[in-house]
């Protein structure tokens, strides 16, 4: 009897002071973030409560498409403050839609989605690789690049 | 309680090992404190919130990180904030290698700013970002295996450990540990012993599989396997009551151009041989290997082989491979064998062998010579080839010799490239020449093919189908004729069905003199598929006998996505003429990034696994 508590106060002392085992650990906090998704798109269902993209694309044609870019929140508690940035392939702002105010009366939202749409019809718009950035509280939150191409003829 | 002096010794070392253990983990790259951090063990990634880590000599701090352990790159973003003495950088992301050991700040104002961190002038780095891309929190948490926890290490090989650690299976919070290892790093410590598999079956009994790895970089590999399979708790089983097979093999590169190694394997029931090789580069296109290996069989004598080969690789002028091997008992095996291409159209194939081998267990020898000479002409149009076999048996005295000539005319099209015909003849003549007899026979074959391509019938039906005519003749008046007709019907709808429809009719008539029997066989097949979603798809078959009426085969195949990504993939099988279910494999599969879990039931082995099995 001596001899096996000898040897479980042996392996016990060894995994404590390994520190393989503890019997009081701090879990982290909750996870705040409260972005699910961020998507590009050239068209949105409103069907029912939420957006949904139709077609989830990563290259767009030049002159004709307009890029829609979708995010979907989740959690959301109080109220925040949305803005999307996009960026020429010369890494020049060319939209900024500055803050857009979300769930001002800070009711607990499970899912929000909003969307930001950029037409390829301007004077600006050239092929090369976009850039479009998002930003929740003035906090980058996601970035999505896409390439802008000409029609295939 | 008092400890025993050997626990007390046991003791000591253990504390001793300790300081060693936590030096190990020393090393590290990287060390990274967050409010909340997730690593998923799938995907060998992380994630983490309101965070802190020094990187080069800054301190960093972000709202969010995202981590690709794989590719090695990392990219914090939100607030970003990289402060050392007297300078202070403020950004939106910060791409960053910990192996190149450099990165990049990013602010997006009027335009995109890019300032380079740790490249030492020479630019914004290129550093690899569509994985890390993938990288969300809902991602990790929908991991098979992952983590959360407070305070992430990453060591020098990428291996993670986590402090303030809860363990998430399927997403389900499982135990808890204040320091725990996540993952096995990059460079998998593949070396050292493992339990490979212990199972039980109903025809093996108790089978266990243990191997031994060692590896030193580009030197030594050396892998040894211990197989056990204990029979004697098996009913009616009366063979060995347990066999155990060693195999072992290792080789070690001296360098580039000099090899050696080393196999053995053990049987218990006293079979085992053994082979050491060397083999040297002498340039790229010349090679040449020694061995010497001895083999003991069962109830036979050992024999002890040396043996060399050697393989020159002359580009235009042909390949050449030399092999010749010794037994002391004077057994001689001896290999000879050229190929060549000339004139574009021409290939030359030649190979011979000589060998002098012992019958059983008696001082008595075989002794084999043989050799083939092949010459072919390739056209657009048409193949010609002629060759030679020749096998002389010095022991029993026979030779057979068998030229053959093949002509063959390459598939041509008409009506537009729908029909296609091929035309292949082969005549072969063999001579047995026997102590004091010889016997001859030739034959010839015609084979005819007429195919069509698929014809689109209507814009989802298709149509095609094959005919086949092959004419036998043999010297002695047997004829045979044979023909076949495959045709195949494929309907779509939509682009989630198909149906498919196969006809085969086989037939084969022999004639000799005026008695004409054959055989005719018919077959019909139905198969249809489905393909529903990615998480539904399956196929059905059901083969028919149109001659005698007779329902045959059925197979089933069916998969279905259930909850995340776990999924059911089921297999059957149904004799109609035994009128049962002759097999059912049932799959329950989890795709997890970096491996996939299997559990399969086979009914015909009465088998239940699990698999682990890695991408």
């Amino acid at each position: 009897m001596k001899k096996r508590a000898s040897v479980a106060f042996v392996i016990l002392s060894l995994f404590l002071e390994a520190g393989c085992i503890s019997f009081k650990v701090k879990p982290p906090l909750s996870p705040e973030n409260q972005v699910e998704s961020i998507q590009l798109c050239k068209e949105i269902s409103e069907k029912g409560n939420l957006l949904k993209p139709l077609k989830v694309e990563s290259e767009f044609n030049l002159g004709t498409d307009k890029v829609i870019c979708l995010i979907r929140l989740k959690d959301v508690e109080k109220k925040i403050l949305l803005q999307w940035k996009w960026y020429s392939p010369e890494k020049k702002l060319l939209r900024d839609t500055g803050d857009i105010a979300v769930n001002e009366d800070e009711k607990y939202l499970e899912v929000v989605t909003a969307y930001d749409r950029f037409k390829l019809n301007t004077k600006d718009s050239k092929e090369g690789q976009w850039m479009v950035v998002f930003f929740i509280n003035h906090k980058l939150a996601g970035r999505k690049n896409f390439t802008v191409k000409k029609p295939a003829e | 309680m008092r400890l025993s002096r050997r626990n007390l010794v046991v003791l000591v070392f253990c504390l001793f090992l300790t300081p060693w253990i936590n030096a190990a983990t020393k090393n590290l790259l990287l060390t990274i404190k967050g409010s909340y951090l997730a690593y998923s063990y799938d995907f060998h990634q992380a994630y983490g919130e309101n965070v802190e880590f020094e990187f080069l000599s800054y301190r960093v701090s972000c709202q969010y990180i995202r981590m690709d352990l794989t590719a090695q790159t990392f990219l914090a973003y939100g607030n970003v904030i990289l402060e050392r003495e007297n300078e202070k950088l403020e950004g939106d992301e910060f791409l960053f290698s910990l192996k190149e050991k450099l990165g990049s700040l990013i602010k997006y104002g009027e335009t995109v700013e890019v300032q380079s961190i740790g490249s030492e002038g020479k630019g914004p780095a290129a550093l690899p970002q569509e994985s890390l891309s993938e990288i969300t929190l809902p991602r990790i948490q929908k991991s098979l295996i992952s983590f959360s926890c407070r305070s992430l290490e990453i060591s020098e090989n990428f291996d993670v450990h986590g402090t303030d650690v809860t363990l998430y299976l399927e997403g389900l919070e499982s135990v808890r540990f204040a320091k725990f290892k996540l993952s096995d790093g990059i460079k998998q410590r593949r070396g050292g012993v493992s339990l490979d598999r212990i199972w039980f079956t109903k025809s093996q009994g108790l089978v266990g599989r243990m191997s031994y790895l060692y590896e030193k970089e580009k030197r030594v590999n050396s892998l040894t396997q211990l197989h056990y399979e204990e029979r004697s708790i098996l009913k009616n089983y009366y063979g060995p009551a347990r066999q155990l097979d060693l195999l072992t093999s290792t080789s070690y590169t001296l360098n580039e151009n000099f090899r050696l190694g080393l196999t053995g394997n053990f049987n218990s029931s006293n079979l085992w041989n053994t082979q050491f090789w060397l083999n040297r580069n002498w340039s790229q296109k010349i090679n040449t290997q020694l061995d010497f290996s001895y083999n003991k069989p069962i109830n036979y004598k050992g024999e002890a082989w040396f043996g060399l080969q050697s393989t020159i690789d002359a580009e235009k002028l042909g390949n050449l491979s030399v092999t010749g091997r010794y037994e002391i008992q004077n057994q001689f095996l001896g290999g000879l064998f050229y190929s060549t291409t000339f004139l574009k159209n021409f290939s030359f194939f030649l190979n011979s062998s000589y060998s002098r081998l012992k019958m059983g267990g008696a001082d008595t020898f075989s002794e084999i010579a043989s050799g083939t000479i092949d010459l072919s002409y390739n056209s657009r149009t048409f193949n010609l080839a002629t060759d030679y076999f020749l096998n002389y048996d010095l022991f029993g005295n026979q030779l057979l010799s068998q030229p053959q000539l093949r002509v063959g005319i390459n598939p041509f099209y008409f009506y537009g490239g729908i029909l296609s015909v091929g035309l292949t003849n082969i005549t072969i003549y063999n001579h047995i020449r026997r102590e004091g007899s010889h016997e001859q026979l030739y034959t010839n074959n015609t084979i005819l093919n007429l195919m069509t391509q698929p014809m689109h019938l209507q814009k989802s039906l298709r149509l095609n189908f094959q005919i086949a005519l092959e004419q036998f003749v043999e010297r002695k008046g047997r004829n045979f004729t044979s023909g076949g007709f495959i045709m195949n019907l494929s309907q779509e709808f939509g682009t989630a069905v198909s149906v498919e429809a196969y006809y085969s009719l086989q037939s084969r008539r022999k004639t000799k003199g005026w008695l004409i029997e054959g055989t005719t066989s018919q077959d019909l097949s139905l198969l249809g598929r489905v393909q529903l979603s990615e998480m539904l798809s399956g196929w059905l078959s059901f083969s028919f006998d149109p001659k005698f009426g007779q329902w045959r085969q059925s197979f089933a195949d069916l998969s279905v996505g259930i909850i995340k990504n776990w999924k059911v993939h089921s297999l059957l099988n149904y004799d109609f003429s035994l009128k049962k279910l002759n097999n059912i494999d049932l799959y329950l599969i989890r795709e997890a990034g970096r491996f996939q879990l299997r559990f399969i039931w086979r009914s015909l082995s009465k088998q239940f696994l699990v698999e682990l099995v890695p991408r």
